[in-house]
């Protein structure tokens, strides 16, 4: 406020038939690139995440009986499930997948494929349609896997138990949705 | 003391102050922990097609588990980063493979992938998930005056985010501990895949 009454006064001192007003921009101007260099140094795109719930297969923790008798019983708990709807996934060195079973039945590796794990997560998609055909009320499955398997390739298992993808028109239907976590021995 | 001689006015110069200020505010924002922040950007999670979107703030309270596999990038022969088609750096586990456990408000813990070690580091993280259970228990009671005793089951979620190459043991033995401890809700986190 002082500076601008000063240079308004200064202005009509220099005899200036116009009185002006002038705002410093500079420093604005200072602020405004530093802000800039902030967000771009901070900017770090990370990848969009998504989440989805689990519980763990029937008599796997502690205090389950319990929970069977309680009426209160949250809906994602475990209810009876049928011995067959479950998928046991093996590793091979490397904590690769090494095979899958679903129920009985050993999932043969698509031919198609070149690599191995692959192969094996095509098969398992058509074994999970002919499943979901089967049991089209179920929503839940357990999925056993051994100790050394990689994360990311249960998480194909998982994916592919829980919904499937047409390969050609990309629908997407939802299988079984619901995934208990179960540990089989190595 | 300024001084002034008929019309002739001194001025101060704010510019470089302010310019001060702002590298000192820049300063500070750097060096600011976002300790309320849970989540690991280090963690390099599996890709899933079928995780559903997180919905923003629908829960007041989570407890993150975050199960990091320490990486650095991998370098081409003249130094550069090799990154992947779509920009981002390959990342390769350092040897030894060392993870990194970092779980609500404790410190880091880090251990070397061996047996010996691994057990170890597994057991303090299992013991920091039945404190931090404790804890809540406390406060639920404390807050609903009803005996700690009787809380036998927590509301609040525990959101699981695993290195893609993790071996399953040790989630699924974590996943166990959180339910024992009294965890009902545990929420698996993957990197969307649209396709």
């Amino acid at each position: 406020m002082r500076r601008r009454r000063r240079r308004v006064s200064h202005d009509s001192a220099s005899g200036g038939e116009f009185s002006s007003t002038s705002i410093f921009v500079t420093p604005m101007l200072d602020m405004a690139f530093q802000l800039l260099a902030f967000f771009v140094f901070t900017y770090n795109p990370t990848a969009l995440e998504g989440q989805f719930p689990i519980s763990l297969a029937q008599g796997e923790t502690a205090g389950e009986k319990e929970n069977k008798t309680d009426d209160k019983v949250a809906p994602d708990q475990p209810t009876e499930l049928k011995s067959t709807l479950f998928i046991e996934a093996r590793s091979r060195e490397k904590g690769r997948l090494g095979s899958l079973r679903v129920g009985t039945t050993v999932i043969e590796p698509d031919a198609s494929e070149t690599d191995y794990s692959t192969g094996l997560i095509k098969s398992l998609g058509k074994a999970m349609l002919e499943l979901k055909k089967s049991n089209p009320s179920e929503d839940r499955i357990t999925i056993k896997g051994t100790p050394t398997l990689r994360w990311d390739e249960l998480m194909k298992v998982i994916d592919t138990a829980r919904r499937h993808i047409h390969p050609v028109t990309k629908e997407r239907r939802d299988l079984f949705p619901r995934i208990s976590l179960g540990a089989v021995d190595q | 003391m300024a001084v002034s001689t008929g019309s002739n006015e001194m001025e101060v110069n704010l510019t470089p102050l302010l310019d001060l200020v702002l590298q000192l505010i820049m300063f500070f924002l750097a060096c600011l922990n976002f300790a309320a922040d849970q989540v690991s950007s280090n963690v390099l999670l599996p890709l899933s097609v079928s995780a559903t979107e997180i919905q923003p703030k629908t829960e007041q309270e989570y407890i993150m588990i975050n199960i990091e596999l320490v990486r650095k990038d991998r370098l081409a022969p003249n130094g550069e980063t090799i990154r992947t088609p779509d920009g981002k750096p390959v990342r390769d586990p350092i040897e030894p493979r060392t993870f990194k456990f970092r779980i609500l408000g404790g410190e880091d813990i880090t251990f070397m992938d061996r047996p010996d070690q691994k057990s170890i580091g597994l057991g303090r993280a299992m013991n920091r998930m039945k404190l931090l259970a404790e804890n809540l228990k406390l406060r639920i009671a404390a807050r609903d005056k009803v005996n700690v005793t009787t809380i036998k089951e927590l509301k609040v979620p525990v959101i699981v985010r695993a290195d893609q190459e993790t071996e399953y043991v040790m989630i699924y033995d974590l996943i166990q501990q959180c339910k024992n401890a009294g965890f009902q809700r545990i929420e698996l986190r993957a990197y969307s895949k649209n396709n």
